[in-house]
């Protein structure tokens, strides 16, 4: 197959990166020419992570920065109940669930990130109210904590995917919808 | 395990794929808790075709409400507007219409400093939308899930409901626009046994949906060479499933009342939900 030319601007991400010893100037910038990917022997991959793209979650206002700051807080809060519970202590885990669904409900806010991100934040948002004070069982603390690792690295989430996510969790006998959903059905179902 | 069938299996109804796909609460929780005491359950397209015409599309209805107007607020006059009727408890109109549990309740109090141009009537609405975009589609996905599609409708398409980029769902065809419908033919093979619900009739509760499933029924069993109109398909209702459930299976079902009648005439057990988990 003829080699196809083309032009190509090309960003070394790296410079970017705070352990980088070059300055991100405009001048570091180059030209190469652009071969088709398939091409193994000349293509070399360059990979892109969120963290390269949007920066440190730890700080910055942009919408990603800060879902994802979110998600990290929220990950670290029921990594932190699992641990707990391990070590039989289920006001510990208890109190760190609730410190993960307290700033939870702030990720709605951040829903233009994708419809998926918004559908998967109600869904888990429900399932903490819906169990009512009650603990989370093991299963269903690692089903979060799996979730919430799941978002923070798919945080442009389509919505199929999404229903998966939701289901996984109602597999584990979470419920995600709200509890006005019976009043809902009562409504909008008619006489049976 | 006397309740059960003598071959473990089940047949449902409408009320059933409906509590089982729909409802997160009691009634959901009993569907589903009821079909797990079998191991083969089977579910007839003529259900899928109620549900897809009935409930579903009463929620696709309210989804394109909160799709298309601004607050939530107005979504709740629209829904008031359509669905005040008597049977509906004012406890269930005060849940929705508060909406106690909405995440928008839940928000950091600089909210609307930090993440300027979000309204609570907006938040609100968003939320409502994207919860019953996610319902319907889980809900239609979980059809194929909750048991084997069985009784095929020769005359009936069953077509994925689809999200479109306009932001609301399509859910046609609902009908199946024909002269006479499919179920004429195997059912007039059963002139004995339409006889006999026809004369267990007077043991069904009295009201126009009954007076209408017994019409449709006659026209069956008097002029069996005659087309079966669409609308007297539709009559037909709960005495479809009491023909078409298999003579060694359970037909389960939220309407006892109104099946139970038309089953024992040919030896079909009813059941429903709470029944099955009380008595296994």
């Amino acid at each position: 197959m003829a080699e196809q030319q083309a032009k190509a601007e090309v960003i070394d991400l790296s410079r970017f990166r705070e352990t980088h010893p070059q300055s991100s100037s405009i001048s570091s910038q180059r030209t190469v020419s652009v071969v088709p990917v398939d091409r193994d022997d000349q293509h070399t991959l360059l990979q892109t992570t969120l963290d390269d793209l949007y920066g440190d979650a730890r700080d910055g206002s942009d919408l990603v920065q800060v879902a994802r700051r979110i998600l990290l807080e929220c990950e670290q809060h029921i990594l932190a109940a699992i641990d707990a519970a391990s070590k039989d202590d289920p006001l510990g885990a208890d109190l760190e669930a609730s410190r993960a669904f307290a700033i939870w409900p702030e990720l709605f806010l951040c829903r233009s990130i994708s419809e998926g991100l918004g559908a998967a934040v109600l869904g888990i948002h429900y399932a903490y109210l819906n169990a009512v004070g009650d603990l989370f069982s093991n299963k269903q603390l690692q089903q979060l904590a799996d979730s919430v690792a799941f978002l923070v690295q798919n945080p442009f989430l389509n919505f199929d995917r999404a229903l998966d996510l939701l289901d996984d969790l109602d597999d584990c006998g979470l419920k995600v919808d709200p509890p006005e959903a019976s009043a809902l059905g009562e409504i909008l179902v008619q006489d049976q | 395990m006397k309740y059960l069938s003598k071959t473990n299996r089940v047949f449902l109804d409408t009320t059933i794929l409906v509590d089982a796909v729909l409802k997160s609460g009691v009634e959901g929780d009993n569907a589903r808790k009821a079909l797990a005491k079998y191991k083969e359950r089977l579910l007839p397209q003529y259900a899928i075709k109620e549900f897809k015409a009935g409930a579903l599309r009463n929620y696709i209805w309210l989804h394109t409400k909160s799709a298309t107007l601004r607050t939530y607020d107005e979504i709740m006059t629209a829904l008031t507007r359509m669905w005040a009727r008597p049977s509906v408890s004012g406890t269930a109109w005060r849940a929705i219409r508060d909406f106690e549990h909405s995440i928008s309740s839940r928000l950091p109090s600089d909210y609307t400093t930090r993440y300027p141009g979000q309204t609570l009537g907006e938040i609100q609405r968003a939320e409502i939308e994207l919860w019953l975009r996610t319902l319907i589609l889980r809900a239609w996905r979980k059809r194929t899930k909750i048991g084997t599609i069985v009784r095929p409708l020769t005359c009936y398409s069953e077509v994925d409901i689809k999200f479109t980029k306009n932001g609301i769902f399509e859910d046609e065809p609902i009908k199946c626009d024909v002269q006479d419908c499919c179920l004429r033919a195997p059912f007039v093979k059963r002139s004995v046994d339409i006889g006999k619900l026809l004369a267990n009739f007077d043991k069904l509760p009295r009201k126009k949906e009954t007076g209408r499933r017994k019409e449709a029924l006659d026209h069956l069993h008097r002029t069996p060479n005659r087309p079966l109109s669409e609308k007297q398909c539709k009559a037909l209702g709960d005495a479809v499933f009491v023909l078409q459930c298999p003579s060694d299976a359970t037909l389960m079902t939220t309407n006892v009342a109104d099946h139970g009648p038309l089953a024992d005439a040919i030896g079909i057990i009813t059941l429903a939900p709470a029944s099955i988990i009380a008595n296994s």
